[in-house]
């Protein structure tokens, strides 16, 4: 590893429209992954493990989130040393408002390049799941003389009109297509390598790149302007992920839709998982290991073959069915309900014999007894994605009226109560009041962590 | 006719300025300091801005950016004494970077490159300082 001074700006902005109402009230970096992660933590994880450790999170939008889990979950890099994260909101000194782009965020921000006066700077997105050693990465643009590195990876090209495609021969970049509708023309044997947003620049470069694209009436972003712009001015080259991949197999996702953020988390559950959230990379004995929500195999109620789960510390969990999910820190489960295919965030609790499929639960809900989400059940005025995810968020309230909750089915009682002010329609299911051991036998009460 | 704002608090270096440049044929303005400089371009048309770095209160580099903020086309000069400035990242947004001198030909020389074919009011194609 060579003497390279560089400073690490990992953008952390964005909006995240289409994960709403996930990003209702924290920025999409901040959502939470895996149990007990945020999606920001595999970026900052890559950083620290790479050795890099002045980072600067440039943020905006809903960031009080994300600055308490940096505060709690990243507090023990020492200042010590030089070492620090630090998140750098827009600082309204000549401009008001916000970063109108990616490029914008390190414009408005030249004062720390002109005080770190880095050799390198590495432009981070942070709102990836992937695994890299930027120090490798690093290495790789030094050694090319690059102006600017590009990391890269190979998808199939059905999928690549999502993402920014890039062209090119021999590891030098000749185009940037932004998010093609028909990206067969850019393929190679059915894959075309596609922009992952991390990017390295020599400093003087990134910066008067940045200066020109500040003087013209762009979006102001990387992918859209300034890569294309240097095209003609650096070199730009491409660095495929399997390169700087501490893993066997490089895994990447861009987690930006309900979609694709469920799809990565149900990853982890896969036997073996694509990206097992143990990173290889830790050192033995650190505490990183105490972050790993526990593996348990999966109980479920119509003898179905299980799956496993994934239970963060502090879950309170009574008799019953849970399968192919994973509750973060501090879920209770009350006894008789049937939990499958959900994603359940922090401190929410679920009462008894709810039946939950495919659902995301926001952090600190609670879902009364009885209750009964899915695609085809109690959706109508939930959240739903194109993929019929549900999220039931924060301010989702069940003492609505009736119709508002759920819809009874034909084989099912009806059962009007009043529960906590309003008017709660409660659907109890044949067989499901009898204790779920008389029918099949879930896990006895389990306290993970 | 084009508009030159001279913005520096010497007076003697403004009134200096302003008598070569009108003999230059351009119309100058004057601001003794970077607030000052920063209304004017507010108020009026001005088609380039030579700015001191070092002025009471505000600097010429913040007032270069917030200028540029309104009006990212209007070309700015930095005109200082001082060279250190020359390599901070917060001057490169400038088209030039001078160094005060006697010798007024690379401060005419400089506004005759930038402001030649230029549409009054609009901006030009400039040439990064870097």
């Amino acid at each position: 590893m060579r003497d390279i001074k560089v400073l690490t700006m990992i953008l952390a902005g964005g909006v995240g429209e289409r994960l709403y109402p996930l990003t209702a009230n924290r920025s999409k970096p901040a959502v939470p992954f895996g149990g007990n992660f945020r999606i920001i933590d595999f970026t900052i994880m890559n950083c620290v493990l790479s050795g890099l450790r002045k980072i600067h999170v440039c943020t905006q939008y809903h960031s009080l989130s994300l600055g308490r889990h940096k505060n709690t979950r990243w507090n023990f890099l020492s200042s010590e040393l030089g070492e620090f994260i630090e998140l750098v909101p827009p600082k309204m000194r000549t401009a008001t408002g916000y970063y109108q782009g990616t490029a914008d965020a390190i414009y408005r921000n030249l004062d720390l390049l002109d005080y770190y006066r880095p050799d390198v700077v590495l432009v981070l997105s942070g709102d990836h799941i992937y695994r890299a050693d930027y120090r490798r990465f690093i290495d790789i643009h030094i050694d090319s003389d690059a102006d600017i590195t590009v990391l890269t990876d190979w998808i199939d090209a059905s999928q690549a009109s999502a993402f920014g495609v890039v062209e090119g021969a021999g590891g030098k970049i000749c185009q940037f297509v932004e998010k093609p509708s028909d990206p067969t023309p850019y393929a190679k044997d059915g894959r075309c390598q596609i922009n992952l947003g991390v990017y390295c620049f020599q400093t003087r470069f990134l910066v008067q790149q940045l200066i020109n694209d500040s003087k013209k009436k762009t979006a102001h972003d990387f992918g859209k302007n300034i890569l294309p712009g240097a095209l003609d001015s650096g070199a730009v080259l491409s660095c495929p992920l399997e390169l700087i991949c501490p893993d066997e197999k490089p895994y990447w996702r861009d987690v930006g839709t309900i979609d694709s953020y469920y799809a990565a988390n149900m990853d982890l559950l896969r036997r073996p998982a694509p990206l097992g959230l143990h990173d290889p990379r830790w050192p033995e004995g650190s505490r990183f290991h105490e972050w790993l929500p526990s593996v348990y195999p999966g109980i479920r109620q119509d003898g179905g073959l299980p799956g496993r789960n994934l239970i963060a510390s502090g879950c309170d969990v009574e008799p019953s069915w849970i399968d192919q999910s994973i509750l973060s820190t501090g879920v209770t489960v009350g006894e008789g309900s049937v939990i499958d295919g959900c994603i359940v965030f922090p401190g929410a609790r679920i009462g008894r014999n709810v039946r939950l499929e495919r659902v995301i639960v926001e952090e600190n809900v609670e879902i009364p007894d009885n209750v009964e989400i899915s695609d085809s059940v109690g959706s109508e005025h939930l959240t739903r994605s194109q993929g019929g995810v549900l999220v039931v968020s924060s301010g989702y309230r069940f003492t609505e009226p009736a119709s508002s909750v759920r819809a009874a089915r034909p084989e099912e009682e009806r059962d009007e109560t009043h529960a906590g002010g309003g008017q709660v329609t409660q659907v109890v299911r044949r067989g499901m009041e009898r204790h779920p051991t008389k029918s099949r036998s879930p896990r006895s009460r389990q306290v993970a962590g | 006719m084009k508009t030159v704002l001279i913005a520096d608090d010497e007076l003697a270096i403004r009134k200096l300025y302003e008598c070569e440049l009108r003999d230059e044929g351009y119309e100058v303005v004057t601001a003794a300091s970077a607030q000052e400089a920063i209304d004017a371009t507010r108020k009026q048309i001005v088609d380039l801005v030579i700015m001191d770095i070092r002025m009471p209160g505000m600097d010429g580099i913040e007032a270069m950016n917030r200028i540029l903020e309104e009006n990212n086309e209007l070309p700015i000069v930095i005109n200082s004494a001082y060279s250190a400035y020359r390599d901070s990242f917060m001057s490169w947004p400038a088209d030039a970077y001078l160094i005060k001198s006697a010798d007024l030909s690379e401060l005419k020389d400089t506004v005759h490159r930038i402001l030649d074919g230029k549409p009054s009011g609009i901006g030009v194609e400039r040439e990064s300082v870097v």
